[in-house]
């Protein structure tokens, strides 16, 4: 999986917005830090109701009218565009073919570790797979930290759920990427026949959304540390506020005694039989405060003795992480298996060699040395001696 | 930290099925889709700490203020959302919580919102957050309200809340945000109210006051521990490090400022660039014809009579002592549902004079009188906009029939109408002037600051009522002088509302919102404003009673009042040498 947030930058918006406006057949005329746009009067979109508006793009310039757009980082304009832009077409297609990777291929490691040079390579197709890039949000919320957003890509066969981590970065770097040129009608080699079940469909995109949330467990890692320490230190501020409950209790408590003691006095050696009756009346109000003091401080010390274990249960499920994955849109992806043949040369000398290989994907099985069979790596790179291909290892 | 003192982490999956059903509904050019693409990619590029959905604020439902943005953010943010919002009066805390709850709604962090208000709040509360952020809440006062486990989004009094009967559905569930307006409702910790805050469980809360100090500094205490256990200690802490108890002043400021801080955001008036504009009260009583002094008194002595008998009939007669100064066309249509809904009635005859004593009355002075304002603002006023208000539709029908055959251009607003037409008539009110003539049906919500004058036809018993008319066209964003006319017939209780109890608190005055702080008070105690005056118009032997009645009714209020200003300049007080600014973090 790749992370695939881009910054917004002045420049990143108004290669996307010229974008945005170019497909929907808008005139763009540019008058300084000024456009003047013209949409066709079929365009219907969110941000107006007009045809013809301006955008700025410097929210300082003076004697702004209410009326122009303004395209900045900040802009509410911007995130009236980007809102709208981001839900218009979630499903797209396109076939990754030599033509996309204009010929230029992923050699293994075991020739970019090796003494000799590939002078030629030709790719044979044989058979036609296809693999949907999901374009996952992931959002780890904690009631500490309000939230944190993350926006991952992975592509998953559709047939054996692998996945095709170089095919995401292909993707990324070429189709999508904001203000860069594309290869152009990169679905016209898709056919039209060539459909893939929702079923298969759903089981691809889950198993991209399950595979997204390992992308970023650096990330939820961190939170949860912080979550657990924001957890602890909640924790502490309620342990310490019983301990200062028990303080006051117990304080509270033998005052009271103290006064119960007096009182135990008055009752014994009364000034008169009203005294007497006074003071048996408050001993009795003061013995059910006591009590039910003594209720309280017996309760909350026997929380002690369990570590107020269930209030810190309460604390840390409150603080718990939630991460939830959404697809925001998936890309189909014709690509093509088959054979890569590699002409290698040293020292004056060609020969060469065929190892299984998809397009944007690499060389995808284990090739081994024709001489010795030990399989070839960056560590044990091929070599050709005398003519024949042997490997490192070979003697 | 080991991975056993971690806290648990809980990873759910959104359905993909709406994503795969448009695939199967089609794929989209690859144009379109790598523009979706790359908009995914850059809204998610995004600092986190932005409050992304202020674009999706219709700013011609509501213009937002620095100071509301700001508290917003930092509530969101940095305070990770729970926070206790004290600006002073008047400075739109609702409009903050709205903001709030909308990036929480756009971020879906809100899946269960509880809203805790005063009774005679809730459904402002509901209105203002429709029209201005779109949010969509139920309130238990609606027909549809099927108890605190039957929807996401409720707004509810606190004490329904905390009834026997609600009680045990709202503690049940765990809410996501909790917001509770008027906080100082809970300040006394031995209380119904506080108990049920206590033992919510929620995940973000928002506390609303503007006085988090009511009697004495545990106010503020009960409020913030609430919010934030522990962040004070004990109360006996609380009390001891920031208490001089001797002398019952602040000790220890810099550190309670600190703590308060983390958690208390309060933006003062003279700290924001708000000005209001200047509002001119008229009030213009007039003599009665002779029908109509007619009219009222035997309306009066039959509203008298017939309460004595038996006061079960409160509402009804109420209502029609309401309508006798508001027109003798609401009069007409509750008399003769009366007369129609009971056969058996003991008051008949009665109600048959009545009824002949309005067919005598030939000319409405209140109806001509209008024409002179009407006209006035014809002459004066950028395309003669002015607002009427009645409580009343028949009111409403006969004062629209008048105007409509003096040519002026009128516009009606009741209740009847859908949330589209509503819309509809503000808008064609403000595009052809003319005369909008209004019930109380106008929500807080609806944005009139194009008008600037206002006429109260009749005057609601409610003095919540007559702020709420006021505040439509007197509010943030008025760039003119509001001209406020009130209309009442010389002799009537009209006059003595007016002129006892609503000049007397100043109730024309009076800043936006700092009513509700003098009415809650009083209506805390159980008593309610409307069966106030009511009781004492029915129970007066004579006119001097009923003058020395309504005497120490404004005594009462006055006392709330000077209450009020008292708690609010003791937390002026208070907090006047912190800052709670932007910079203290």
């Amino acid at each position: 999986m790749t992370d695939v947030t881009h910054a917004v930058t002045q420049s990143t918006l108004e290669a996307f917005a010229r974008e945005f406006l170019d497909n929907l057949g808008a005139t763009i005329r540019e008058d300084g830090s000024r456009w003047h746009v013209r949409l066709p009067s079929h365009a219907d979109v969110g941000f107006t109701d007009v045809h013809e508006f301006d955008i700025a793009l410097d929210s300082e310039q003076e004697g702004l009218e209410d009326a122009v757009h303004v395209l900045t980082p900040e802009s509410g304009f911007t995130q009236q565009l980007l809102d709208e832009a981001s839900e218009t077409a979630p499903v797209g297609q396109l076939a990754l073919t030599e033509a996309v990777t204009d010929g230029i291929y992923q050699y293994p490691s075991w020739t970019r570790e090796s003494d000799v040079d590939v002078v030629d390579a030709t790719f044979s197709p044989y058979y036609d797979r296809m693999a949907v890039c999901v374009f996952v949000r992931i959002d780890i919320e904690t009631v500490s930290e309000y939230q944190t957003q993350f926006l991952e890509a992975v592509t998953v066969d559709v047939e054996s759920t692998e996945q095709l981590p170089n095919v995401t970065e292909l993707l990324v770097d070429e189709f999508f990427t904001p203000g860069s040129d594309w290869p152009a009608d990169p679905a016209e080699d898709v056919d039209d026949e060539s459909g893939v079940s929702s079923e298969k469909l759903n089981t691809a995109i889950t198993t991209g959304q399950k595979a997204v949330v390992e992308g970023v467990r650096d990330e939820i890692s961190e939170v949860r540390q912080s979550a657990s320490r924001a957890a602890d230190s909640e924790f502490e501020e309620y342990r310490q506020l019983q301990e200062q409950q028990i303080n006051e209790l117990q304080d509270e408590i033998g005052s009271l005694s103290t006064r119960l003691q007096k009182l135990s006095t008055e009752v014994d050696e009364p000034e008169s039989p009203q005294q007497r009756v006074k003071a048996l009346e408050k001993r009795k109000e003061l013995k059910t405060e006591k009590a039910e003091l003594e209720g309280e401080l017996e309760e909350t010390l026997q929380e002690k003795s369990r570590g107020y274990a269930q209030q810190q249960r309460e604390i840390d499920r409150r603080h718990a992480i939630k991460v939830s994955t959404e697809p925001k849109a998936f890309t189909i992806v014709l690509y093509e298996r088959g054979e890569i043949t590699l002409e290698l040369a040293t020292g004056g000398r060609s020969t060469a060699v065929r190892a299984p290989y998809t397009v944007g994907v690499g060389v995808t099985d284990d090739v081994q040395c024709e001489n010795c069979q030990k399989q070839l790596s960056g560590e044990n790179p091929i070599r050709v001696v005398s003519g024949r291909i042997c490997c490192q290892s070979c003697r | 930290m080991e991975e056993q003192d971690l806290v648990d982490i809980e990873v759910t999956h959104d359905d993909p099925d709406n994503l795969v059903d448009s695939y199967s509904s089609g794929v989209a050019d690859f144009p379109f889709h790598r523009q979706t693409v790359v908009a995914n990619r850059l809204l998610a590029g995004q600092p986190d700490t932005e409050l992304r959905s202020l674009a999706g604020v219709d700013t011609e439902q509501v213009k937002l203020l620095e100071h509301q943005v700001d508290a917003a953010h930092r509530a969101l943010f940095d305070m990770d959302g729970k926070a206790l919002l004290a600006d002073e009066v008047g400075l739109g805390k609702t409009i903050e919580v709205g903001m709030i709850l909308k990036e929480m709604h756009y971020r879906e962090t809100d899946g269960s919102v509880l809203i805790l208000t005063p009774a005679q709040l809730a459904k402002q509360w509901q209105g203002e957050l429709r029209e201005k952020f779109g949010l969509e809440f139920v309130c238990n006062y609606d027909d549809e309200f099927r108890g605190f486990n039957a929807h996401d989004r409720i707004i509810a009094s606190i004490d329904t809340a905390k009834s026997e009967r609600h009680r045990p559905t709202v503690l049940a569930r765990e809410w996501d945000v909790l917001v509770m307006d008027e906080a100082h409702y809970v300040k006394n910790e031995e209380t119904d109210r506080y108990d049920l805050i206590e033992q919510l469980t929620y995940d973000y809360a928002f506390f609303l006051t503007a006085t988090p100090i009511q009697n004495e500094l545990t106010d503020l205490y009960n409020i913030v521990t609430l919010l934030r256990p522990g962040l004070f200690g004990s109360r006996d802490t609380f009390h001891q490090y920031f208490i001089d108890s001797s002398q019952d002043t602040l000790v220890n400021q810099n550190e309670l400022q600190r703590r308060l801080g983390q958690v208390m955001i309060r933006n003062r008036r003279e700290d924001t660039d708000i000005d209001f504009t200047d509002r001119i009260i008229e009030t213009r009583t007039f003599e009665p014809s002779i029908g109509e002094k007619d009219l009222y008194d035997a309306v009066t002595e039959y509203v008298r009579g017939a309460y004595s008998q038996d006061s079960g009939q409160k509402l009804v007669l109420m209502l029609l002592q309401k309508e006798v100064v508001s027109s003798p066309a609401a009069l007409e249509g509750t008399i003769r549902k009366q007369l129609d809904e009971q056969h058996e009635l003991t008051h008949r005859d009665e109600l048959e004079t009545i009824l002949d004593k309005i067919d005598a009355i030939e000319s409405v002075t209140k109806q001509d009188r209008l024409f002179d304002i009407v006209e006035e603002a014809r002459n004066h006023v950028e395309m003669g906009r002015v607002i009427v208000f009645t409580q009343f539709r028949a009111t409403q029908r006969q004062v629209l029939d008048g105007l409509d055959e003096q040519g002026y251009t009128t516009h009606a607003f009741h209740g009847g109408h859908s949330s589209q037409e509503k819309e509809e008539i503000v808008d064609q009110f403000r595009e052809e002037g003319g005369v909008l003539v209004s019930t109380d049906a106008m929500n807080e919500g609806r944005n009139l600051q194009f008008c600037n004058i206002m006429v109260n036809y009749d005057l609601p018993w409610n003095p919540m009522k007559v702020e709420q008319r006021i505040g439509r066209i007197h509010r943030i964003g008025q760039k003119r002088e509001v001209y406020v006319f009130n209309m009442g017939l010389k002799g009537t209780i009209e006059e003595y509302v007016l002129d006892r109890l609503y000049h007397k608190i100043d109730l024309f005055q009076q800043t936006v919102g700092e009513l509700s702080t003098i009415l809650t008070r009083m209506e805390d105690s159980g008593q309610s404003f409307e069966d106030e005056i009511f009781e004492r118009l029915v129970n007066a032997d004579s006119e001097v009673d009923l003058e020395n009645d309504f005497d120490s009714m404004a005594i009462d209020l006055g006392q709330q009042q000077e209450l009020s200003q008292k708690v609010k300049a003791f937390n002026n007080g208070v907090f006047e040498s912190f800052d709670l600014g932007t910079d203290d973090d």
